[in-house]
């Protein structure tokens, strides 16, 4: 046992694992996640290096709180649970005021994005970069909300924010997301390029 | 994120983002992830414990085996040898005791002091080795009940011997015969080597061309040189250490050998712990109006980091060892030597040297036991390879070391 190599054949083994400090198994865990995880935090960030600062942060948050993990099979949720309450702590110390008080002169028409039925695939990297362009406030929102599906009662437990100021939030947010997809082209006289998605 | 957003069921542009990101996934940097392990707990405990256990579980093994040899032969000033041999006996039997003679002469009988012990008989067979050649040995017995029943046959007389023996009034016979004094067989375990108190002999030296061996567990606390050198990508003013929480480090040394000719060459392992806590601003900072026309600018920081650096050496040293001579300091002695040390985390090297005053407790032959405090400082840096930072680190700890005398030459 002393040098053979330990095998984790579920994701319960592989959490026990990582509750014992079994270095072997933080590896196998670390391996699992980290590049899931780290495109959620790039998600939340505003580029790569303040990703890899949310997700090491959070990875450490994770080994060091999985104690608290008492069913394993969840992991999946709860690991991604802790990484967007780390990059929502991140950005707390530093976006907060922005998100309250931004006003921005969106002049974007109004536009019903349910008449759109046709959203095809597209090179991620655009999106991302116009999710990063966003002011933090928006990008939150629009991350909580629209893609990983919390409400907006949720979001105003999260934020420390009314559930109103989340929705006010999230509709400018989700105009100047728009607007900025326009500008690039992937939406194209308001409605999206059927070669580009 | 349980999907409970239905206020917005349809939402196209979500379900976009949602199947976009769906498989989104990007790769952390090889940096990354030795960040994320340097900053965690290591399960060190377990090889520290495990290692003062062996320790402790060979001190004891020394011990023991010194101590049975003890036990096998006790010598008198008389010449006379006592061969013990223990027969157990179970608790309800009382050992009885009786003298009897083996021999057919009637020699007069030697007596031998048996230690109380109840629920052990004890025989003890006294035996003048002067008498080797004489054909008329003595033997004394105190034997079990049993044992002397069933031997009883074999023996000649002995109610009679004991008859007379008690006709004589007990002063007369004590002084008539050559008693000694001899140390009680307390029991048969092995015990602690006694401190003397008060004792006004100087502590024993070792002779040059004599061997001796040591045992020396020191515990320490580690500090560090910490060098941070710029490049153009880094600013150091960023870098705000954690006041109370930076530097904590602690450390063990575990260290055998043997000392010959004046030096102690020894095998040592060696743990230590660092932790080090600091803060990265970033470039954005944060105006605050304080009062009129008086601003407070506060530097925004990404997160407390944390390095946590737990490190394994297994090293050889060499150190001359001072005994002083002057009377007033002749308990004391005093060391210096060089150890030179590999990772077994990392692969580096680190070459340190000591020094250490030892304060000499007297105790039982052939052991000694010195005290003292303990001073190491490395000679080059160390590494932090994920941070490209180095360190010289120098410990202060508290040496205590068993040694005792080996063969002579």
């Amino acid at each position: 046992m002393l040098f053979s190599k330990r095998r984790y054949n579920s994701l319960t083994e592989l959490v026990e694992g990582c509750q014992r400090r079994e270095r072997k198994a933080q590896n196998a865990f670390y391996e699992r996640y980290q590049g899931k995880m780290l495109g959620i935090c790039r998600r939340y960030a505003r580029t790569l290096s303040e990703a890899e600062d949310i997700f090491q942060e959070a990875f450490i948050k994770v080994f060091k709180k999985i104690d608290d993990l008492h069913t394993p099979e969840s992991a999946d949720s709860w690991v991604k649970s802790v990484i967007i309450r780390t990059a929502l702590s991140y950005y707390e110390r530093t976006t907060k005021k922005e998100l309250l008080s931004a006003q921005i002169d969106l002049n974007v028409q109004d536009w019903d994005s349910s008449e759109f039925t046709s959203w095809g695939h597209v090179d991620i990297e655009l999106v991302v970069k116009v999710l990063s362009d966003l002011p933090g406030g928006y990008r939150t929102i629009i991350n909580l909300y629209l893609i990983d599906g919390y409400n907006h009662t949720e979001i105003a437990e999260m934020l420390g924010i009314e559930p109103s100021t989340s929705k006010s939030q999230l509709m400018r947010g989700k105009k100047l997301l728009i607007k900025k997809l326009q500008e690039i082209g992937i939406i194209e006289d308001e409605r999206i390029q059927p070669g580009r998605l | 994120m349980n999907g409970s957003n239905q206020e917005d069921f349809k939402e196209p542009l979500g379900d976009w983002l949602k199947e976009s990101f769906d498989q989104f996934e990007l790769t952390p940097r090889p940096s990354t992830r030795k960040r994320v392990f340097a900053a965690l707990p290591r399960n060190g405990k377990r090889l520290v414990n495990t290692a003062l256990g062996l320790l402790v579980a060979l001190l004891l093994a020394l011990y023991f085996v010194k101590a049975s040899k003890e036990e096998v032969a006790v010598s008198t000033h008389a010449g006379k040898v006592i061969h013990v041999e223990k027969v157990i006996t179970p608790r309800h039997l009382v050992p009885v005791k009786r003298m009897a003679t083996s021999s057919s002469e009637k020699t007069a009988p030697e007596l031998a002091t048996v230690a109380k012990q109840p629920d052990r008989s004890v025989r003890v067979a006294a035996v003048h080795q002067s008498s080797k050649a004489a054909s008329g040995n003595v033997h004394n017995e105190v034997v079990p009940k049993k044992n002397q029943e069933s031997q009883s046959k074999s023996q000649s007389q002995p109610e009679a011997v004991h008859d007379s023996l008690s006709a004589i009034p007990p002063g007369t016979l004590l002084a008539s015969l050559p008693i000694i004094a001899l140390k009680p067989l307390e029991t048969s375990l092995p015990v602690w080597p006694k401190i003397v108190a008060d004792s006004n002999a100087p502590a024993p030296v070792l002779k040059k061309k004599a061997t001796g061996w040591f045992l020396s567990v020191i515990p320490s606390q580690n500090f560090q040189m910490l060098y941070v050198r710029s490049n153009p990508q880094m600013v150091i003013e960023n870098i705000r250490f954690a006041g109370l929480s930076s530097m904590q480090s602690k450390g063990i040394k575990l260290a055998a050998g043997f000392e010959r000719w004046g030096f102690k060459w020894s095998a040592a392992y060696t743990l230590l712990q660092y932790r080090t806590r600091f803060d990265i601003g970033d470039q954005k900072i944060e105006i605050e109006q304080t009062g009129p026309d008086q601003y407070k600018i506060k530097r925004h920081y990404t997160s407390t980091n944390e390095i946590s650096q737990d490190l394994r050496f297994i090293g050889l040293g060499i150190a001359r060892q001072f005994n002083f001579r002057v009377p007033a300091l002749r308990s004391y002695s005093a060391a210096a030597g060089l150890e030179y040390t590999r990772s077994l985390s990392s692969d580096q090297g680190l070459a340190m040297v000591n020094v250490s005053l030892s304060r000499k407790l007297p105790v039982q032959a052939p052991f000694q036991i010195s005290v003292g405090p303990y001073v190491e400082v490395g000679i080059h840096d160390l590494k932090i390879r994920s941070m490209g930072w180095h360190y010289r680190p120098y410990q202060v700890g508290l040496s205590v070391t068993l040694s005792g005398a080996g063969k002579k030459e």
